[in-house]
């Protein structure tokens, strides 16, 4: 498996302009996962990188052998790039074990180990061999999409939101699947999504895009929690952003004074909190709106230990997930709603007051 | 997709026997004739001439105008040796083209004079006599029209069935033109526009006047004797009207022959049309069951016929009997 | 971390978008493949050259000219006649097809298979052995009257089989919403059914209009003049004249009006399903009381359609009294029919698939253009056709005149459609994103034709070429005209003695054609669309 280098890669269609200058790097053996919302040009990074399509500028390397640039480009047949579409498109006439060994050469075809270890691979029982894709589930026809693509050893396999058109029941099952396979094989891959959950359970790396441009490519858990800009920020996951004065590396807002992540010169901001870092309290016994230690703006001070001080907020609705929960909140003081996640065996009730604390640091953004 | 290479690769290997097929053992020549005289007829004397010359004939057989305009068309690189009419117009239609090559005197000699062109240049081999079919219980006898161009009066409204878009029809027609004039042959077809049911061929004139479907029928007389001779289906209730009187409607159209100059095989070709107006070409005539009129001279006609001595037909010249000025006519009256 | 900073605006990627099913394959835009372009415009060209001809003629006879030969009462009198027999066949067609698909599609209809290939039988039979049928029995069928009703016989499959595969496919979810928001089953049919069903329907009845306006055999033997009966009379008697010419472009007009109706009418709504999900196959309406009269009706229908004309000529088959039966003859235009089908639908489909290609793969104005060009076929009678092939060959192309290649040629210009409609379908089968997988896996673009394009695209290439093997071996009017010495066919020698009222001697040649139109008709009673994936 080789490593994938993407330099400056720019493609326009006519007079629209779907990439503007594309720098990615993929490390050998990895997963990175391109995460953007639709028409933001994933698409179309993974169709030059496949070969299906030339770049107007810009050159694309595996392994350090550059595929496409300085006016040369080599035919998607001889990049031994691994494709899985959207919908898995396997070959309608052909059985499954046809479909898998249809990469390999003439000879290695008629031989059936290649293909139950593949299946094993993917984790689909090996008397699916025989049959044909319409005989299959979705899932399964995915999997065998992906099978047929490790086949012959390709030097990176490219999957095109694969999972996007499963139920839902069957997304996590064939996640898990495809990315253990991938980790098996030792592939290198691309994959891409406008599902971060996705992106962000399954990936060493994200890059994420947004109309044409790469905005952030960093771990898992560096685009999360350090997302690079305030859209990036809403994009990966669920963003609490809140005006905010900024003295000192401390951020006053309406949820009191937080530390902010990284020293920013004082002036207006905008923080970001994760939902999970707000939590709830019960209100101080006797609690009127406007008593106990809040301050007459309802600025509170921030208590890491939960106890005593906060703010004081009204719940306006619980969205009960199972395993966790939304709530919804309006501050008292300032009116501001925001939004909390619970432990889902903690809820407390519509209508009651409860008093917020902050967890950890937010991050300051230029204030629009 | 095997299966439709495969039935291609067969049809193509098919075609090109069936076509190979026509080519038949024999002498090295083939004749290529165009005709429009019926087929059974024409076979049978085109047989006589291979038996008694050892040439092979190749038929194309179609309408009046459609060889002959097609021959018109093709000019000098027409394959066709021979040309067969079944009336004389389109024979003079070809002949105006300067088509056709002079034939044999001998040929000539075989025929009474008015059954030859004046140009000589093409000759008749069979002749048919235009009749009134009618219905005997639908149109009484005593009130059957004395001359052809009654039809075309107040009297025979829906009472007349006509092949208009027949060559035989439009002979008539040329017929009446010579014989009266353009105008009265104007009046005439606009007359007929307004009284005359259309049918596609003389047959179906017959089986309508038979069935009772219309009370007379304009066509040639051979197709009620076929008939009467085979089953009587088509006839048994009908009669004829030999108009006689030198009416045009006594007019006896002839089936011409003719060598065309461009021909590959001249002196076949007059062999050919020798052979059609010769004594043994004409007896096959006679003797075959197409019941038309031989013209050779001597040539007594098949017996059931009412002599042709006896017609009386009108006298035209049948190299100018104008085929294309009468499609104008018909087109004008709204015939065609 | 990378870092950077607000971007420039730039618009959206038009490949990418979630409603896309499949990635934007290599040539989804408008780049066409240069050799592939150039058979498209040579196809497309081939099939303009009969309309290009009446054009140039018009042209070149002038104004005054055309309006004297055009302008005569005659032709009025042939408008009116061809005018109300296709608006009362198209109007018969279209209830009685879309009646007798509802019936077997969405009822309880009792033995639906068997209605189906009965319903789709009459195709077997080509109108003019329906005629030929009807009017050996009897007279009375002459005439307006008889022409409908023996037109409508002949060509209400043409309307029936695309509505009944249109209400397979329709989502019964729009139904029942419909009736969960207070319409009746009857509102329902009318405001949510039928507007689906209008491309159906508008496509079937432009089918049969234009099979209408190039009707000639039927016509001819039922006595009801028509455009197709008065060129062929003007044929006959002038050859390739003005006055031939210009009734066929009056013809011609009528041919292209009607085209553009259908496309103005079809209108831009889209009817497949929107949303995702599969559509499940739709409840039966019960019929109960109405069973038997829904059978008797059908009954009735197949009757008149199949039970008469097939009996009548079995009757003459067995009865035929006419000159003896020339077996070789019969042979050897079987042959020949044969020979010429099978050449011709091979023919017809090779020269399909380039601008089929360029249509499904290519998708553009350019592709679209040729398109429609190819359909221009169909819409010309097969005596215009023929006229001009004959025409444009001996004033221009000697070698070619009287050859079975021009004979071919005249078969492909008139068929293209057929096959284009399902090469289309066919190449749909093969989307560009398995082309792109393929070559991901290694193979090359020859290798992938093969190994993946052609044995998906195979099927439908093989139902096209039926369909214009039954038309050539049913075709009439341009083999008269087109067909080299001795060329016998099926078609040309039943023609010959019927026109004789020989009904005996022609009967075994419509036999013969019934009985080799069969199978490809039976082909297309069959269900497509079993078995595709999911």
């Amino acid at each position: 498996m080789t490593s994938l280098t993407v330099d400056g890669v720019t493609k326009s269609f006519g007079s629209t302009h779907v990439l503007a200058g594309i720098d990615l790097h993929v490390p050998a053996r990895s997963l990175t996962a391109v995460l953007g919302p639709s028409g933001c040009g994933k698409t179309t990074l993974l169709r030059l990188i496949a070969g299906f399509d030339d770049p107007d500028a810009g050159s694309i390397a595996l392994d350090g052998e550059v595929v496409v640039g300085a006016g040369r480009s080599r035919p998607p047949q001889r990049r031994r790039v691994g494709y899985v579409p959207q919908e898995g498109a396997l070959f309608p006439h052909l059985s499954v074990a046809a479909n898998i060994t249809f990469g390999l050469p003439r000879r290695s075809r008629a031989g059936s180990t290649r293909v139950g270890e593949l299946l094993e691979l993917v984790g689909l029982d090996a008397e699916l061999a025989r049959r044909h894709p319409h005989e299959l589930s979705g899932g399964q026809q995915q999997r065998v999409a992906l099978a047929r693509a490790l086949a012959p050893e390709p030097s990176i396999v490219l999957l095109d939101e694969p999972f996007s058109s499963l139920d839902a029941g069957l997304r996590e099952s064939t996640r898990r699947a495809v990315a253990a396979a991938l980790t098996a094989a030792s592939a290198t891959a691309v994959l891409v999504t406008h599902d971060q959950a996705e992106a962000l359970s399954l990936a060493d790396q994200v890059a994420v895009m947004r109309q044409g441009r790469l905005v952030q490519l960093d771990s898992p858990e560096g685009v999360y929690r350090t997302p690079s800009d305030a859209g990036v920020a809403g994009f990966v996951g669920e963003a609490v952003l809140l005006p905010a004065e900024i003295r000192a590396g401390l951020a006053s807002c309406v949820l009191g004074s937080l530390r902010v992540r990284w020293p920013r010169a004082d002036g207006p901001a905008r923080v970001l909190l994760r939902p999970e870092q707000i939590l709830l309290h019960a209100a101080p016994p006797g609690g009127e709106p406007g008593s106990a230690g809040a301050g007459r703006d309802g600025a509170g001070r921030a208590d890491e230990r939960g106890g005593g001080e906060g703010v004081e907020a009204r719940v306006r609705d619980v969205s009960f997930f199972g395993h966790d929960a939304a709530v919804r909140l309006e501050l008292v003081a300032a009116g501001t709603e925001v939004l909390a996640r619970v432990a889902g065996h903690e809820l407390p009730a519509p209508g009651s007051v409860v008093r917020l604390t902050v967890a950890g640091d937010a991050l300051a953004y230029p204030p629009t | 997709m095997r299966w439709r290479v495969l039935g291609a690769a067969v049809g193509t290997a098919v075609v090109v026997l069936a076509s190979a097929c026509g080519l038949g053992p024999g002498s090295g020549t083939e004749l290529t004739v165009y005709s429009a005289q019926h087929e059974d007829l024409v076979r049978v004397m085109l047989d006589g001439f291979a038996r008694e010359t050892g040439i092979d004939v190749k038929l194309r057989s179609g309408g009046d105008f459609e060889l002959g305009n097609q021959l018109v068309q093709e000019g000098s690189a027409s394959p066709a040796d021979v040309f067969l009419t079944e009336n004389s117009p389109a024979m003079t239609l070809v002949s105006g083209q300067g088509l056709l090559a002079p034939l044999d005197a001998g040929t000539l000699a075989q025929v009474p004079p008015q059954y030859a062109s004046s140009g000589k240049d093409w000759v008749g081999f069979a002749a048919r006599s235009t009749v009134l079919a009618y219905n005997p219980s639908l149109q009484p006898e005593r009130e059957l029209p004395t001359s052809i161009m009654d039809l075309a009066g107040p009297r025979w409204e829906d009472a007349v069935g006509i092949a208009a878009a027949g060559a035989d029809f439009q002979a008539i027609v040329s017929a009446v033109v010579a014989v009266r004039g353009e105008a009265a042959a104007q009046a005439w077809l606009r007359g007929l526009k307004a009284n005359a049911k259309i049918y596609r061929s003389n047959v179906a004139v017959m089986a309508a006047v038979n069935s009772g479907e219309v009370r007379t029928g304009l066509m040639y007389h051979y197709y009620w004797y076929k008939d009467r001779a085979e089953s009587g289906g088509n006839s048994a209730d009908t009669e004829l009207k030999f108009f006689g009187n030198s009416d045009a409607g006594a007019f006896v159209s002839v089936s011409g022959a003719g060598v065309l100059k461009s021909s590959r095989h001249a002196a076949d070709a007059q062999k050919l049309v020798r052979y059609l107006t010769s004594r043994s070409g004409q007896e096959a005539l006679v003797d075959s069951d197409a019941l038309e009129y031989p013209v050779g001279t001597g040539i007594a006609a098949n017996s059931t016929l009412k002599p042709l001595s006896e017609l009386d037909p009108p006298t035209v010249d049948i190299g100018r009997l104008n085929g294309p000025r009468v499609v104008e006519l018909m087109q004008q009256a709204g015939l065609l | 971390m990378a870092l950077i900073s607000d971007p420039r605006p730039v618009a959206v990627d038009p490949d990418d978008g979630g409603a896309a099913a499949y990635p934007a394959g290599p040539g989804a835009r408008p780049s066409y493949p240069p050799l592939l372009l150039l058979a498209a415009v040579a196809v497309a060209l081939l099939a303009l050259v009969p309309l290009g001809f009446v054009v140039g003629y018009t042209i070149s006879t002038g104004w005054a000219e055309t309006v004297r030969l055009v302008v005569r009462p005659r032709t009025a009198d042939l408008l009116w006649n061809t005018a109300r027999l296709t608006a009362g066949c198209v109007l018969l067609c279209a209830v009685v097809g879309t009646a007798a698909a509802w019936l077997v599609e969405r009822s309880s209809l009792p033995g639906r298979r068997v209605w189906n290939v009965l319903l789709v039988a009459p195709l077997a039979v080509p109108a003019f052995v329906n005629g030929y049928g009807w009017v050996s029995i009897t007279s009375a069928v002459t005439g307006y009257a008889g022409a409908l009703l023996i037109v409508t016989l002949s060509y209400f499959p043409l309307v029936h089989l695309p509505v009944a595969a249109a209400l397979r496919g329709l989502d019964p979810g729009l139904e029942e919403t419909a009736c969960a928001l207070g319409l009746s089953r009857w509102g329902a049919f009318r405001r949510v059914v039928l507007p689906q069903l209008r491309p159906a329907l508008l496509g079937g009845s432009l089918l049969v209009a234009l099979h209408l306006l190039a009707e000639f055999g039927a016509l001819q033997l039922l006595r009801y003049a028509t455009f197709t009966t008065a060129i062929y009379d003007q044929y006959q008697s002038s050859f390739a004249s003005a006055a031939a010419t210009m009734l066929a472009g009056v013809l011609v007009l009528c041919c292209l009006l009607l085209l553009l109706a259908e496309i103005r009418l079809r209108g831009r709504a889209r009817y497949a399903r929107l949303g995702g999900g599969a559509p499940r196959p739709a409840g039966r309406t019960r019929l109960g009381r109405l069973t038997v009269p829904a059978l008797a009706g059908l009954g009735a229908l197949v009757a008149l359609a199949l039970a008469v004309p097939l009996g009548s000529l079995v009757r003459w088959l067995v009865t035929g009294t006419s000159t003896a039966f020339d077996g070789r003859v019969l042979a050897e235009a079987a042959v020949t029919s044969l020979g010429l089908g099978a050449v011709a639908a091979g023919v017809t489909t090779l020269l399909a698939v380039p601008v089929a290609w360029l249509a499904v793969r290519h998708r553009g104005r350019l592709s679209t253009l040729l398109e429609r060009s190819t359909y221009v076929g169909s819409a010309l009678p097969g005596i215009v056709v023929a006229l001009a092939l004959v025409t444009i060959a001996i004033r221009g192309a000697r070698p070619l005149y009287q050859t079975t290649p021009l004979l071919v040629a005249g078969y492909a210009i008139l068929f293209l459609p057929r096959a284009m409609v399902t090469v289309r379908s066919a190449l749909a089968q093969a989307p560009p994103v398995l082309d792109s997988v393929a070559h991901s896996l290694g193979a090359g673009t020859l290798s992938t034709l093969r190994r993946v394009t052609l044995p998906l695209v195979a099927p439908g290439l093989g139902a096209g070429a039926a369909l214009v093997f039954l038309a050539v071996v049913t075709e009439l009017t341009a083999t008269l005209l087109l067909s080299p010495i001795g060329t016998r066919t099926l078609a040309t020698e039943f023609w010959q003695q019927s026109s004789s009222l020989a009904y005996g001697a022609a009967a075994p040649y419509a036999a013969l054609m019934v009985l080799i139109s069969a199978p490809a008709t039976w082909l297309l009673t069959r269900e497509p669309g079993r078995g595709t994936p999911r």
